[in-house]
């Protein structure tokens, strides 16, 4: 297994596990279908166009050696898979935890 | 373009505008605020993992995943690039103000996005309808003859970026005070038709709200073209 997915997969270990108390407690964070839709939207534009421009203008360059092997504009594909749908949907599952923690939604009305 | 500094302008550059968009709407704001402790403990809570797992990545032998190339020398307990905090700091609680006040939309049923590009598309029409309708103004085509005339003349005399920037700048300005000169007259006789003193003192106001510019514009002008004109005699 590529190195870059194992990091990947221990990195998001926590809020992995985190997403799946989410899920057992029944916080229903994949019924906001359009702000997902929004939200990964934007990550795979504007977050795709800062990585790039970030890689062409050398400001950080991605080893080769750990990777799949799959690049896409200069990128390697573990970065659309693990930071760009994992890393925002782990980040909003311990965000919606926090929410339901400190009072529902439905408060904010 | 930022040396050092790069990564940290970038991540400003992307998350800034947006956090105080989100922040400075009225209506948004008031969602926000009542959400500002959640919103806060999230981020904290991933600036604080964030940037240390992203220096295993870095510097685990073997792993290695990718190298800052431009980055600050500075680091927090010498190790925790400042960069990475700020990033951590800056998409989390960009992420999180958004689901916060999307998530509240979409529990009334409304796409508070789609409705924000809507609004947007909506105005840009309003704006070029109200340009196409300025079009039948008799200033505004001797402005426009006079700009396209600066423009050929522009491109003969072979004008340098900086020259470009500055005659853009005032043909656009004169156009658009000329607009808003119009819009105000029209205004003015619709709601005021009868003739009196001081709707004539706000009418010449106006007007010579675009002369001024357009003196200016004059003056620049010749600055630009006056001594490219003369070598050529």
């Amino acid at each position: 297994m590529s190195q870059y997915v194992l990091f990947q997969l221990i990195f998001f270990a926590f809020p992995l596990s985190i997403l799946l108390l989410a899920v057992k407690e029944k916080i229903k964070i994949f019924r906001y279908k359009r702000t997902l839709f929004w939200m990964f939207a934007v990550v795979y534009t504007a977050g795709l166009f800062w990585d790039w421009l970030s890689v062409r203008t050398g400001v950080w360059t991605y080893a080769v050696g750990d990777k799949i092997g799959v690049w896409l504009w200069g990128l390697p594909v573990e970065e659309f898979i693990g930071f760009y749908l994992l890393g925002p949907m782990l980040i909003i599952s311990v965000i919606a935890v926090i929410f339901h923690m400190t009072g529902g939604i439905e408060d904010v009305r | 373009m930022f040396g050092d500094y790069s990564y940290l302008a970038y991540t400003l550059l992307f998350c800034v505008p947006l956090i105080a968009y989100l922040w400075l709407r009225n209506d948004f704001f008031h969602i926000l605020k009542k959400r500002a402790f959640a919103i806060l403990c999230g981020t904290l809570i991933w600036t604080t993992i964030g940037p240390h797992l992203w220096y295993i990545a870095m510097h685990v032998e073997n792993l290695q995943s990718w190298k800052y190339e431009k980055a600050i020398s500075a680091r927090l307990f010498g190790y925790i690039y400042i960069e990475d905090i700020v990033w951590w700091f800056c998409f989390v609680f960009l992420l999180s103000s958004f689901w916060a006040v999307s998530t509240h939309f979409e529990d009334k049923g409304r796409d508070i996005v789609w409705e924000e590009i809507c609004g947007l598309v909506k105005s840009f029409r309003c704006a070029f309808r109200g340009l196409c309708v300025f079009c039948s103004e008799r200033n505004l085509i001797i402005e426009t003859s006079i700009a396209i005339a600066t423009i050929i003349g522009g491109i003969f005399f072979r004008i340098t970026i900086t020259e470009w920037s500055s005659v853009l700048l005032w043909i656009a300005v004169v156009i658009g005070f000329e607009i808003r000169n119009t819009a105000l007259e029209r205004f003015i006789t619709r709601v005021h038709p009868a003739k009196s003193e001081d709707i004539r003192d706000i009418k010449d106001m106006s007007a010579g709200s675009v002369l001024l510019p357009s003196i200016l514009a004059l003056i620049i002008g010749l600055c630009i073209f006056g001594p490219k004109i003369y070598a050529r005699f």
